[in-house]
């Protein structure tokens, strides 16, 4: 850790005196203002040439279109823009996740509707959507098409995870994708694309340091690089970073109250490592990322060594290769492979530490029909092995050292657009060696009519279990959903839009965990397929773009009324809310640039009352108590260029009122909340060495 | 943990912070100097008459364009602009503007701008790929426009090269 701060201060020292000696551009237009643009009559603008006018043009901004107008293709096999597509979508730019000094995916998705965060095992914070726990394989997180969820349980770990300064957009699917990417995306996908060669052209080096009240709260190094060369985009980008979890005063289960640890003096730290390399032209792709995780979730004194601590530590090595392989002005098929290596959960001397292999191969085919109609359908076949590291590890399915599943599926899609309307229909198929057939039918009706579009969408889908939950499973199956959507959106003017959605999601064969204290893998503890679940509710969402900045208010609600609920997750005696999660959320961000350098950001969580398990009653048994409302509250400022073109500062400050919101497990497991943060004030340096040439008119 | 009543201070203010944020739309008063600007850079044969835009379809580019048109010419030649809702009521001219929602009519005036020398000039993503001439798009969130060569030159004009190095060359 102090090296790692002496290595930040020693990168920070050097950049200033480099930034120093850059040439500083100097013309009259160069440091005009928005405002001072803006205040320019017709006549002074009919006397500039065009190659003034054009640099002036770039310096203002554009209206809430260029939103609307972004094509995704995260929820349907064809690039649709946001209003078209069948999903109910977040889309998350650069931009707003630079001004808003977003330490963290935590903090980006605190401010998507229905997301909420919540604690689950080891140190590991997973995320909980629209009511439901969705850390448990719910939830498919992509990072530039490589999956990222560990291959046992399928969870994802979040916190100081994945690297902010490396995005470029994150596309969000609020709800089912199974029919597009198969049993982790039964209730929402992630998908994160970050920067590539062409938009960094050079080097960005970043570095953040964060003070909580207690302790420190992250130091992180960022470095991207990329060009374009010829017709190959190359990137390649490296983060290291350690954070603290917390600060506070913490009693790990609730039956062991006796010995709170003190996180400030230690004992919540996290680890990061991930690298991303990538290289792409018009046909062929290659990525590699590596991706090591540590959460420090315990210590012992051993008798011999002393302290020793516990990490639970998640390291991925994922690679793809894929072609596009054009036959025709029609036709494009493009076969696919991936290798993944998944170690997760591993701790040092475990007997049961386990790592496993994924190799992928799919093959798609994309057929453009007609201009109203295209299709796409394709097959894959995946194949995990399962290793046992340790000499005497066993899987409790087969009592050996070697697990093997295999899967294929089949899915198809078409794209049918009829005037304004368009109609997706499709489906995919699974065969599993393991627990058989799993199905995700999807039928979806979109309209853009000028300024209002509608979606209706119905959507199966399943959650495939993975190697971890078999191996301690009773006989277990897929849990198959079906949801239903509705969304309205509205473009007041051309800065204003509105949209508002509701949902209905009817989950059957929830897969959940037990424990009922015994010591037998899959009979007294394990996983197991049990009552419905589900939840309904509605979001809303009010965004505004104008020349100076932004503003996006949005609102959520959820509620489990008039449904089975799993007695795990249910609240008792209050049959509306999950274990965990708040019922109501509040999201705003605001972004007000009054200079083209200088940026004001701020941003807001409302999160309403939520009820966890948090001690033990006289008769021993866990009862829950309510937490909240919380009202986080962050401010950012970014000075751009400051002392020198390319270099930027930003302070940022979250949890204002240090409200320290704990991390509740959304079920009975017996684990105590896991205390928040407290306030963190944080500093970011990035130096871009593409904004010295940004002047330059000619093709990026 | 937030008490109910400071929480719906916190949220009333943050609202009216928003509905505080006010400003002019600069870029369709920007599109109408670039199309004034254009026709510095492109040169059409000689033909009688005014110089002759064209606006298709709804746009606050046309109120623009009217503006300028009062106090700029072509050379020493009047600036004349009209209107149109469709190929067929289209009048002679040396530049069409297609607006948004026009989009569409893209193919159909192809065929008469490499008849009649025309300049098309679009605001639809692809457009160039398409046939026209100049397309305005968003490029980082900036407006910038890109420009074929080989599309200007089918409908018998000439551009120049320094009008080349400020647009974004149209790729298919």
């Amino acid at each position: 850790m102090k090296v790692l701060k002496v290595y930040i201060f020693a990168i920070l020292s050097l950049t200033i005196p480099v930034a120093a000696f850059s040439q500083p551009v100097d013309t009259k237009l160069e440091t005009m203002t928005r405002e001072e643009i803006m205040q320019m009559s017709q006549d002074d603008l009919l006397e500039l040439s065009i190659e003034d006018l054009t640099f002036l043009a770039q310096k203002l901004g554009v209206s809430i279109d260029e939103l609307l107008k972004m094509k995704t293709s995260v929820a349907s096999k064809t690039a649709l823009t946001t209003r078209e597509t069948p999903g109910i979508i977040s889309m998350v730019t650069e931009e707003e996740i630079r001004y808003s000094g977003a330490r963290d995916m935590i903090d980006v998705l605190r401010l998507i509707p229905g997301f909420d965060f919540g604690y689950d095992v080891q140190g590991v914070v997973g995320v909980g959507l629209r009511g439901n726990w969705v850390h448990e394989g719910k939830i498919l997180i992509l990072v530039d098409g490589q999956q990222m969820n560990e291959l046992s349980y399928y969870n994802f770990a979040f916190g100081n995870h994945i690297p902010v300064d490396q995005i470029k957009r994150i596309e969000i699917i609020r709800g089912p994708g199974s029919a597009i990417y198969g049993g982790i995306a039964e209730l929402g996908v992630i998908n994160i694309i970050t920067k590539a060669g062409k938009g960094l052209n050079g080097m960005e080096l970043s570095a953040t340091y964060g003070q909580m009240q207690k302790s420190m709260g992250r130091a992180n190094i960022n470095l991207n690089g990329g060009m374009a060369v010829k017709k190959w985009d190359l990137s390649a980008k490296g983060f290291l970073g350690v954070a603290n979890r917390s600060d506070q005063v913490y009693n790990e289960t609730l039956y062991e109250t006796d010995d709170p640890v003190d996180l400030s003096k230690g004992g919540s730290e996290i680890k990061t490592k991930h690298f991303n390399i990538g290289a792409t032209n018009n046909n062929l792709s290659f990525r590699l990322i590596y991706d090591d995780y540590k959460t420090r979730y315990g210590s012992y004194i051993d008798s011999l060594v002393g302290n020793v601590d516990i990490y639970n530590e998640f390291r991925s090595i994922l690679g793809e290769v894929n072609y596009n392989l054009k036959l025709n002005e029609k036709l494009t098929i493009t076969p696919k492979f991936n290798y993944k290596y998944s170690r997760p959960y591993y701790e040092k001397d475990y007997w049961r530490n386990f790592y496993l292999n994924r190799y992928v191969g799919n093959i798609t085919l994309n057929y453009q029909v007609s201009q109203n109609t295209s299709f796409a359908t394709g097959f894959e076949f995946l194949n995990d092995q399962g290793f046992c590291i340790e000499d005497s590890g066993i899987f409790y399915a087969n009592n050996t050292g070697k697990i093997t599943l295999n899967n294929s599926s089949f899915f198809a899609e078409g794209t049918f657009k009829l005037a304004k309307v368009h109609l997706i229909a499709g489906g995919r198929i699974e065969n599993n060696s393991e627990y058989g057939w799993a199905f995700a039918p999807r039928i979806g009706i979109t309209g853009v009519f000028n300024s209002f579009h509608f979606k209706t969408l119905f959507s199966g889908a399943f959650r495939s279990p993975g190697i971890g939950n078999i191996d301690v499973g009773q006989n277990i199956g897929p849990e198959k959903s079906f949801v239903s959507e509705i969304e309205l959106g509205y473009r007041i003017n051309n800065n204003l839009f509105i949209t508002t959605n509701l949902y209905d999601i009817r989950i059957n064969n929830t897969i959940i965990y037990f424990d009922d204290g015994g010591s037998l893998a899959g009979v007294n503890w394990g996983y197991m397929n049990a009552d419905k679940s589900g939840s309904n509710g509605v979001e809303a969402e009010i965004r505004a773009k104008y020349t100076k900045g932004y503003a996006i208010i949005n609102y959520s609600y959820y509620t489990l009324a008039n449904r089975p609920v799993p007695e795990s997750y249910a609240v008792p005696g209050n049959n509306k809310p999950a274990v965990g999660l708040s019922q109501h959320k509040i999201g705003f961000s605001g972004n007000f640039m009054p200079t083209e350098n200088f940026s004001i950001n701020p941003s807001l969580s409302l999160l309403g009352k939520k009820y966890a398990y948090d001690h033990l009653n006289e008769e021993g048994n866990p009862e829950v108590s309510g937490f909240g409302p919380y009202c986080l509250l962050n401010f950012a400022i970014t000075y751009s260029n400051i002392l020198a073109k390319g270099l930027s500062l930003s302070l940022s400050g979250y949890d204002l009122l240090n409200q320290a919101p704990p991390f509740l497990q959304p079920y009975n497991g017996w684990y105590a909340p896991y205390p928040g943060r407290s306030r963190e004030i944080l500093m970011k340096i990035t130096f871009n060495t593409a904004a010295l040439y940004s002047h330059s008119l000619k093709n990026p | 943990m937030l008490g109910p009543s400071l929480c719906r201070r916190i949220v009333l203010l943050i609202l009216l912070a928003g509905i505080a944020f006010t400003t002019k739309a600069q870029e369709e008063k920007f599109k109408a100097l670039f199309i004034y600007n254009f026709t510095k850079h492109v040169n059409w044969p000689p033909r009688p008459g005014n110089f002759v835009i064209c606006i298709v379809g709804n746009s606050s580019v046309l109120e623009e364009i009217e503006s300028i048109a009062l106090k700029k010419t072509v050379g020493s030649t009047p600036i004349e602009i009209t209107k149109a809702n469709s190929a067929e009521e289209l009048p002679e001219c040396h530049i069409v503007y297609i607006s948004f929602n026009k989009s569409a009519l893209l193919p159909q005036l192809l065929q008469r701008a490499k008849e009649k020398n025309i300049l098309i000039i679009t605001e639809k993503s692809n457009s160039c790929t398409a046939g026209a001439g100049i397309n305005f798009i968003a490029h980082d969130g900036k407006l910038v426009f890109e420009i074929s060569k080989p599309n200007i030159e089918n409908c018998g004009l000439k551009v120049s090269s320094e009008l080349l190095k400020l647009g974004y060359t149209a790729s298919k």
